[in-house]
């Protein structure tokens, strides 16, 4: 009788593994203290108004925006969802824990899990504030007091509607992403919870970042956090967004919202670390308006979901106003991610810079998809983008779909691109200097991150280059 | 439909469609065109061709088409679309071009004598065709060198051109020709292996009915084609090219030149898809737009899984010489290969004051300043076209509409 031959494990599964025993792919036992039903109807917008205490113009604006849900379909060009049953997502999970301003006082299995995430640790040696999203509901918010002092407002979304904010965030919510944007931008004025509002006084500079960490934890469940940011004029802020979650076998869901003001002669960077796991459909909207001389910088990575559409957008309003992208995307086995950008440029001499960078691997699927336009008002405005891509085999597939529309003469645009493979050569080279051949590709992917890893803190540039290594294991 | 007397406008939508749509705020999808036609339909246009003396192209009849020659023209994509193809198919019938002459001139030998005869000079044919639709199926055999050239419209008459038109005037100013029927052109071409195929596209029609043309291309093993594309005429107009480079180490070159001023929208696609091995393709598009026309350009690099060792570079080039003109560029690279090399740069702007300034403190005006750097983008689209007579066409077509553009822009 034959000895039975083991099979080696696919990429797929080899990934599966790694992240399973890495610092994101636990999970607690989903035990919430409350959870709608599945499915979008307005009983459950209803439920969720109570849980939250909605303001009676929420109440009403959440069953607008689930009318123009219905009646909008998805875009063809888009990504495929089709793994994903919109009737079966809980669109609300209550976990069982208040929003404290310690982490002592939150539940233990949530307090350990932000513990393993390394969130507590980054507030108190590199953070000026942090909010921290358990399923539907901020858990953990807290900001410095020296930055409080400053006039710096940093709070949940739920308490900055009710509040003495609750006119500012009325005046702004989901103007810059109007419900009717696309299908998932009114899905999400339908259902949104959580998420933070941040306010920067004029002339304040906030030195040291703030983040807002979102967790998930419960399967086949969808997190709809809303943030917004209004950055008064020259002010400075860094805000960080990190998420994650363990993967599970049903589908969840991100359809977040980000909506930032950037005043005259303000700066704003806003970078993400996105490690959502392979079951999550994100398919978040996020978009910045700037004012004369505002400056938008956009750090992204993003090395997680089943499927990704994520195009940050930046509106340059004002003379002068300024934006900048740099962003890498890596897909592995059995993801889709469709990431880029678009910028307006809607007043004169408006600039902006584009470095994107993909890689695909194991039958991962990236597609870099951007827009720039100059409109009638564009005059003087100069625009250059730099897209490279690695495609580390030939299961792989990497796009590259950029436009460029103008509608004045006097503009300087220029966009480049390239795609190929890791040199033979440079592996070659590394490997007769000691390094296995599956080490070298990671040091040279590693290497081909670096623009974007330098842009960010050394915590989240160090993360960043431990999802690479994760995703690069039997590459 | 609109109709006036016998002329009816039909808008034929859905051309040059971008093989992987994007967003739909973004215009580019796929272009569309109100033809000109005579009671909804196109009268079919029969080419008419005039072959060098070599004898290496003729006209194939009703008996040398086979099911099996029809078979291998008829799996080439039609770059214009769906609609377009079927219009195309439902006006006219299918004319078909044959070249065959060896490479190799100690091959060719004088029939008479049974010696090695003179060189062989490439073959070429000139293909005449006036307005409605043709459907144009050319094969070149394996080992053939030919050139095809196939002109649409014609300069004016005037050896000046600029002294027909006021070049203050704006373009609307200009009397347009009434508009006769609108062109609708297809051209589907295989190149066998080893063979060597030119191709020179003008279009310097002073016609003011739109027009529109499909060029489709299959390339076998080690077969070149070099596609030279000046695209001039003064109507609206689309122009796609699809490529299948299936062989290994076939070859597509593509240098190309356009103009759109006045209110026309000019849409100018190509799509090459990378299937066999060592696949090149080199795609080099200079343009300029003036007044309040409306320009998209369309590039896609396509390298399927099996094109190992395939190289794609493509690369744009606009002027732009007015603030009412709409400028769209989407070069695209799809890509399911690892071992190949893509690149694409896309370049959108203006003359440069310090340029200008520098070619002014040497003696040129503005004007000359201008057209000397517009043109030199040009040239080299001027210099591939090795036929003096459509060169020069091409030319003094050129030379005029960006003589009156500029000036427009000059004087607004």
């Amino acid at each position: 009788m034959s000895t039975p031959v083991k099979e080696e494990p696919n990429a797929a599964e080899r990934f599966e593994s790694a992240y399973n025993e890495s610092m994101y792919g636990f999970h607690d036992e989903s035990d919430p203290a409350y959870l709608t039903d599945i499915g979008l109807t307005p009983e459950v917008l209803g439920e969720i108004s109570d849980e939250k205490d909605d303001p009676d113009w929420m109440r009403q604006y959440r069953l607008d925006c689930l009318k123009v849900f219905n009646e909008m379909t998805y875009p063809s060009w888009a990504p495929s969802i089709a793994g994903l049953d919109l009737q079966s997502i809980v669109a609300y999970v209550r976990p069982k824990a208040r929003q404290e301003a310690s982490w002592k006082d939150l539940p233990e299995d949530i307090q350990k899990t932000f513990d393993r995430l390394g969130i507590p640790e980054a507030e108190r040696t590199s953070l000026a504030g942090v909010g921290a999203q358990y399923d539907s509901e901020v858990v953990y918010h807290n900001v410095k007091k020296e930055v409080a002092d400053q006039g710096v407002v940093y709070t949940d979304f739920e308490s900055a509607l009710k509040g003495e904010y609750a006119g500012i965030v009325r005046e702004h919510f989901m103007k810059l992403v109007p419900v009717n944007d696309h299908k998932f931008a009114a899905l999400h004025g339908a259902v949104w919870s959580g998420g933070s509002f941040v306010y920067v006084p004029e002339g304040v500079h906030v030195d040291i970042p703030l983040q807002s960490y979102f967790r998930f934890n419960a399967p086949g469940a969808g997190q709809f956090e809303h943030t917004m940011i209004i950055l008064e004029k020259d002010s400075y802020l860094h805000f960080i967004e990190g998420c994650s979650a363990p993967k599970y076998n049903v589908s969840n869901l991100h359809a977040g919202c980000v909506e930032l003001y950037v005043g005259d002669g303000a700066r704003l960077r806003y970078s993400t670390i996105e490690n959502w796991s392979k079951n999550m459909y994100n398919l978040n909207t996020k978009r910045a308006i700037v004012g004369a001389g505002g400056t938008i910088e956009w750090v992204t990575g993003s090395f997680g979901s089943h499927t990704s559409s994520l195009y940050p957008t930046s509106i340059l309003k004002g003379e002068g106003a300024h934006c900048e992208y740099t962003g890498i995307t890596f897909a592995g086995a059995g993801q889709d991610l469709d990431t880029g950008m678009r910028v307006v440029h809607a007043a004169p001499r408006t600039t902006s810079n584009i470095n994107a960078k993909s890689i695909s691997k194991a039958g991962g699927a990236c597609t870099y998809r951007s827009s720039v336009d100059v409109t009638r008002d564009g005059h003087g405005s100069t625009s250059s983008a730099d897209c490279s891509s690695l495609i580390l085999d030939s299961e792989s597939r990497s796009d590259t779909i950029p436009t460029i529309r103008t509608l004045v003469d006097d503009v300087t645009i220029g966009h480049e691109a390239k795609v190929g493979r890791i040199s033979s050569e440079a592996v070659f080279y590394l490997m007769s200097r000691g390094l296995s051949e599956e080490d070298a590709r990671a040091l040279i992917v590693t290497g081909f991150a670096e623009p974007i890893a330098k842009e960010l803190p050394l915590e989240y540039a160090v993360e960043m280059n431990n999802l690479i290594s994760l995703e690069m294991k039997g590459a | 439909m609109v109709e006036d007397n016998d002329v009816t406008l039909v808008l034929l939508d859905g051309l040059d469609p971008l093989p992987t749509p994007t967003w739909r705020r973004s215009n580019t999808n796929s272009a569309s065109l109100e033809l000109v036609t005579e009671a909804g339909s196109l009268p079919a246009a029969i080419p008419t061709v005039t072959i060098s003396d070599d004898g290496g192209v003729r006209e194939l009849d009703d008996s040398d088409v086979d099911e099996a020659l029809t078979a291998r023209f008829e799996v080439l994509e039609c770059a214009a679309g769906p609609e377009a193809a079927a219009l195309i198919a439902a006006s006219s019938t299918p004319y078909y071009l044959e070249a065959r002459t060896p490479r190799e001139p100690a091959l060719a030998r004088s029939a008479a004598t049974d010696t090695p005869s003179e060189a062989v000079a490439a073959t070429q044919a000139v293909v005449t065709s006036g307005a409605g639709a043709t459907d144009l199926r050319v094969i070149v055999r394996e080992g053939t060198d030919a050139t095809f050239i196939w002109p649409h419209g014609h300069n004016t008459s005037s050896t000046d051109p600029v002294l027909a038109v006021d070049p203050a005037a704006t373009a609307s100013e200009n009397p347009a020709p009434t508009p006769s029927c609108s062109t609708g052109r297809r051209m589907r071409l295989v190149a066998e292996r080893d063979a060597h195929v030119k191709l020179i596209l003008t279009n310097t029609s002073e016609d003011a009915a739109p027009s529109f043309e499909s060029i489709d291309l299959l390339a076998e093993q080690n077969a070149h084609i070099e596609v030279i594309q000046a695209t001039l005429g003064r109507a609206s107009s689309t122009s796609g090219l699809s490529a299948g480079l299936v062989g290994d180490d076939a070859r597509l070159t593509v240098r190309s030149a356009y103009l759109a001023s006045g209110t026309q929208h000019v849409d100018v696609s190509y799509v090459v898809h990378h299937l066999g091995a060592r696949t090149e393709c080199h795609l080099d598009t200079h343009g300029a737009a003036f007044d309040e026309a409306e320009k998209t350009y369309k590039g896609t690099i396509d390298f399927k899984r099996g094109c190992v060792q395939s190289i794609g570079a493509e690369r744009e080039a606009v002027l732009l010489f007015s603030d009412r003109v709409s400028n769209i560029s989407t070069p695209v690279i799809l890509c399911e290969e690892e071992d190949v090399e893509g690149s694409h740069a896309a370049q959108i702007g203006h003359v440069e004051e310090d340029v200008l300034f520098y070619l002014q403190s040497r003696g040129l005006s503005v004007l000359q300043a201008q057209q000397v750097l517009v043109e030199a983008g040009f040239s080299p689209i001027l210099d591939a076209i090795g036929d003096t007579d459509t060169r020069q066409a091409v030319q003094s077509t050129l030379t005029a509409r960006l003589r009156q553009g500029i000036d427009r822009r000059n004087h607004a």
